[in-house]
């Protein structure tokens, strides 16, 4: 079953002098009990996608496209309704868990707060929820720890209170932005357990946003690689780590050193750097980087297609549309 | 999102300065406003009708003069001018009292000849930019005038000379002061920091009042005027330097851990170096900012001063000093006029604080840098 | 042939916790706590450890940023030997340079890409004209991927991964033997960091460098590292070859890392690893500094602290291997 179903979101900045778009007719959806990773570099507008899910976006942002949330399509509704979604049944987990708590607060007022915006609970009913959610993540002393202040916690235990924020009203669409960059290998391997095990346990939907290839692998069901605002391909994790198609997608895959990786091998490098919004011209956004470039790449834009089922591509490399457009004019 | 791959077109600070600058209104009067208050100032001998320091005691406590376009008959004058003024008992309670003349009529002519005075202290010349006839009966009093019966307006403008000039010169040398102690606080540490830091702190804990009468104190009466007026700002900057210095001691701390301090130490770079090459550049716009906002308290001082009596005396004048003859609300009753300089002090002081705001916005280097 | 170039000998740095107003001292952050390492020419390091650790400390007292509370840095420069912690002659303190992390930080916002990369050059004296100068560092841009008019642009035109190719530039242009690089990857993209790394690989072999590679990342280290130190709260609890340590760990610590690692096209398996929380740089348990977290811990190890001490042919801080002692099989984490 479908919970979220994005259609068209299109995105644009304004700035002084022009307007960019950060995000160009993006499509997607979340099934129930589903992990969606999303992948991308800087600029690609995975964070600027999970941001207009919550209509966190700042105001110089236009948003066009639909948001479908359990059918209700989440650019329409009012401030007043949004806000009953937003930390009830969609909430959100940051890469920086210092700054998302407010230091002046214990972290058990912070839990209370939420349960009593959403939910009609007493302070009693409020804080027995938030130290069972406490325990859940693992937080040893969860009735110590109610009553101490965001920074006597460790960096993997704030993240940790985190997550159990996100989770506190038992959110039905929780949206992960690098929960663990930043932390220790050890500390993100307890993290990323933690999230899954949860995940699995209340069969939660999620949408993971990471630039780091092995932690999305490890996390997702079904993978979106996202280029300066354009999906390049989708697919299970076997579809686009294992079989990717798109020569993004496997120049990403194939530069990352593993322990496999032999020193006197050379890394497999994508030439150039992310060009910036402002240099986007017609056609692939790959184009000036891509080693399998075409003629007809410079000024075609390729569509997402399935390539094979359930695995979509946006290449012209693969398209079996692309005798179809006229390069000639 | 991330922003910091965008590569900006060519474009260098003192353009993109500007371009924010000009953008907020508020900075844009309060400049405009301050280049004028400075040009007159810096004119204002030649731009007063009348010699400040001359009296004309026939016209004591005369009120502003309104100017006029058309005459009692009806008639308009192309050329704007004030009537005469006599002087004549009022005969209920006997007292003398200033009635305008409306026969006389004095036009208001430019260039015209008056009390000389040093241009610029240059030459000698009696040429003011507006007046009446030397020789007229009445005065061109704008703002009135006061007990010696010596012109207002012309007192203010003159005044503006101390008072629009101590900010700015007290601030140089506090800022000069503050700049040297603050950035090698910051950067050496250690006890040295210490040290300078508990003795600004000590510097700071004295109520000021009381440290400017003691200060003012060690002034002689004896001294001429201008020597008294850098006196002033000598102990303004005295004591205004320990904001200046603390703030620079801050910055400087936070610089001090960026790595490209770290990378022109492993150059072989020798500290005064990297505190003028590295460190000083970075903080000078926050620093300007920081002075710009802080000039206004030093003419703030300064007026305080001199209002007190411990600062400007006579025959200099201040806006300060001109505001004291409106210490009591008699005198304000009776000459409410007495009270625009205190107009000018407003002004200034705003249009400071106006510019000093604008000025960050358009300053905050890192605006472009943020992560 | 294999003379040492870095002797580091029981070096120590310890960062008082000051408070008050006249900032007393009141107690220690124990950054490193006495580490013996001997680095030989040509030979890449690789140190890896999590925060805390005090690898960035080392690589800072290395090069000379921090001076040591106890024990010696020894730089041998020519047959020279030099103690790092005293004022060099100006072409030994260049001879031995740094890559820093943050690309945001490592240049000053307010000069022009030439106004940097001059520094160095002009407090050495190296050239008689300034266009001789400009053409080697235009060549040097060009080297590293760059062109010759970046040099008259400001740091924020840059991007991360070129910011870090300028500091690469500064590093070479003074011809060091040494370079101490921390995290010079891990704040860039992914696919700028293969880039980057491919970059020091070229300039390594060319330049003739000796390059210490400090990183969070294992995987990175066993790229750029041919001996790979572990450190863990301010010791090193492993040396061994790169090889040799992925593929035959003895430290739980080294285990524990290795079993952590996410990696991408690896089938990971779903087992729960007791990992724990690291304790506080402040407050150090007594003995082995691991033992709150090892899944081995023994009586012996809250009471005394092992010393580095070799095994199969690496060199391991830890109780288990003291006295030849039961063998641990590696997979059992």
């Amino acid at each position: 079953m479908t919970l979220l179903e994005i259609k068209n979101l299109t995105i644009t900045f304004k700035t002084s002098n022009d307007s960019l778009i950060a995000v160009d007719n993006v499509s997607f959806h979340v099934d129930k009990g589903e992990t969606v990773g999303i992948v991308g570099e800087t600029g690609s507008g995975k964070t600027i996608t999970s941001l207009s899910i919550m209509r966190l976006l700042p105001s110089n942002a236009k948003v066009s496209g639909e948001i479908f949330f359990n059918g209700k399509d989440l650019l329409k509704i009012s401030e007043k309704e949004m806000d009953e979604i937003r930390g009830k049944k969609i909430s959100m987990i940051f890469q920086e868990p210092m700054t998302a708590f407010d230091p002046l607060y214990t972290i058990g007022d912070q839990f209370s707060e939420v349960l009593f915006k959403h939910e009609n609970v007493s302070k009693l009913e409020a804080k027995k929820r938030s130290i069972e959610m406490l325990k859940l993540v693992g937080i040893p002393e969860p009735e110590k720890r109610f009553y101490q202040y965001p920074h006597e916690y460790s960096g993997g235990m704030i993240q940790r209170a985190m997550i159990a924020l996100a989770l506190l009203t038992n959110p039905e669409l929780v949206i992960a932005d690098e929960p663990t960059t930043g932390l220790d290998v050890t500390i993100q391997m307890q993290v990323l357990n933690l999230i899954k095990r949860i995940q699995r346990s209340s069969n939660l939907s999620m949408i993971f946003i990471t630039h780091d290839l092995g932690v999305i692998s490890k996390m997702a069901n079904r993978i979106i690689v996202l280029y300066l605002g354009k999906i390049f391909e989708v697919g299970s994790v076997k579809d686009v780590i294992f079989s990717s198609v798109h020569p993004y997608t496997k120049g990403l895959i194939a530069s990352v050193p593993t322990l496999k990786t032999s020193k006197s091998q050379k890394l497999y490098s994508i030439p150039g750097n992310v060009p910036s919004l402002k240099e986007i011209k017609s056609g692939c956004r790959f184009y000036s980087r891509c080693p399998v470039r075409m003629d007809i790449c410079k000024d075609n834009d390729p569509k997402l297609f399935e390539y094979t089922p359930g695995h979509f591509v946006s290449c012209w490399a693969v398209d079996p549309n692309r005798n179809l457009v006229n390069t000639y004019e | 999102m991330k922003k910091d791959t965008e590569i900006k077109k060519e474009e260098t600070d003192f353009q993109r300065m500007w371009k924010v600058l000009t953008k907020n209104p508020f900075g844009v009067a309060g400049m405009v406003i301050l280049i004028i208050m400075y040009l007159m100032t810096l004119f204002a001998q030649f731009i007063s009708p009348y010699n400040f320091t001359d009296l004309h005691s026939k016209y004591t406590y005369l009120p502003p003069t309104p100017i006029h376009w058309i005459d009692s008959e009806g008639h308009f004058h192309i050329i704007p001018f004030v009537y005469g003024i006599k002087e004549e008992r009022n005969p209920v309670t006997y007292a003398m009292e200033y009635v305008v003349d409306k026969q006389e009529i004095y036009p208001i002519h430019l260039f015209v000849q008056g009390e000389s005075y040093s241009f610029l202290g240059l030459f000698k010349t009696n040429v003011h930019l507006f007046g009446i006839n030397r020789d007229a009966h009445g005065m061109l009093a704008l703002f009135g005038t006061d007990q010696y019966g010596r012109d207002l307006f012309s007192r203010t403008i003159v005044g503006g000379q101390v008072s629009m000039t101590v900010g700015l010169l007290g601030i140089a040398i506090s800022f000069a002061i503050g700049i040297v102690i603050g950035s090698l606080s910051g950067f050496i540490g250690g006890t040295f920091d210490l040290i300078i830091q508990r003795l600004i702190e000590v510097l700071m804990s004295f109520p000021t009042l009381p440290l400017w009468l003691a200060l003012s104190m060690i002034i002689p009466p004896s001294w001429p005027s201008t020597w008294v007026y850098f006196g002033i700002v000598t102990v303004l900057s005295v004591l205004g330097w320990t904001g200046l210095a603390r703030v620079i001691r801050g910055m400087t701390l936070s610089i001090k851990e960026k790595d490209f301090i770290s990378a022109a130490k492993l150059a072989g770079q020798t500290k005064l170096k990297i505190i003028i090459h590295h460190i000083l550049p970075n903080i000078m716009s926050y620093v300007i900012v920081v002075a710009t906002l802080s000039i206004p308290g030093m003419i703030l001082a300064e007026s305080a001063m001199s209002f007190l009596g411990l600062g400007i005396k006579e025959p200099m004048t201040s806006w300060g000093l001109l505001l004291s003859s409106a210490e009591s609300l008699e005198s304000i009753e009776l000459h409410p006029w007495f009270l625009i300089p205190g107009i000018f002090i407003i002004v200034a002081v705003l249009s400071f604080v106006f510019v000093g705001d604008a000025l960050r916005d358009a300053f905050d280097p890192y605006q472009y840098e943020r992560k | 042939m294999n003379e040492n170039i870095i002797k580091i000998d029981n070096l120590k740095v310890y960062f008082p916790i000051r408070r008050g107003i006249f900032l007393q001292t009141f107690g220690y952050i124990k950054a490193i706590d006495g580490i013996n390492i001997e680095i030989n020419k040509n030979q890449d390091i690789s140190v890896v450890g999590e925060s805390g650790s005090g690898k960035t400390t080392l690589g800072k007292s290395m090069v000379g940023l921090i001076k040591p509370t106890g024990g010696k840095i020894l730089y041998n420069f020519n047959g020279k030997t030099f103690d790092m912690s005293k004022q060099l002659p100006i072409d030994v303190r260049q001879s031995i340079q740094m890559i820093f992390q943050d690309p945001f930080s490592s240049l000053n916002p307010r000069l022009k890409i030439i106004d940097t990369l001059k520094e160095p050059l002009e407090i050495r004296k190296l050239f008689r004209s300034k266009k001789e100068m400009i053409d080697y560092l235009g060549e040097l841009l060009e080297k590293v991927g760059l062109k010759r008019e970046h040099l008259y642009r400001y740091p924020h035109e840059f991007s991360g991964g070129q910011r870090q190719r300028i500091s690469i530039v500064r590093a070479i242009s003074m011809k060091p033997n040494v370079i101490v690089l921390d995290e010079p990857t891990s704040s860039l993209d992914v696919s700028v960091q293969s880039q980057v790394l491919n970059l020091l690989q070229d300039i390594k072999k060319e330049y003739n460098l000796t390059y210490v590679f400090i990183t969070h990342n294992i995987s990175v280290a066993k790229y750029m590292g041919q001996k790979i130190i572990v450190m863990y709260l301010g010791k090193i609890v492993e040396i061994n070859d790169a090889d040799k340590l992925i593929e035959k760990p003895f430290h739980p610590y080294t285990q524990l890392l290795l079993s952590t690692v996410v990696e991408i096209k690896s089938e990971h398996a779903e087992k729960e690893v007791k990992i724990g929380e690291p304790p506080s740089p402040v407050n150090i348990p007594s003995g082995c500094r691991f033992r709150t977290r090892c899944p081995f811990a023994m009586e012996i190890c809250a009471k005394k602290d092992p010393p580095l001490s070799d095994h199969e042919g690496s060199l391991v801080a830890c109780h288990l291997y003291s006295n030849q002692k039961k063998e641990i099989s590696v997979n059992n984490s």
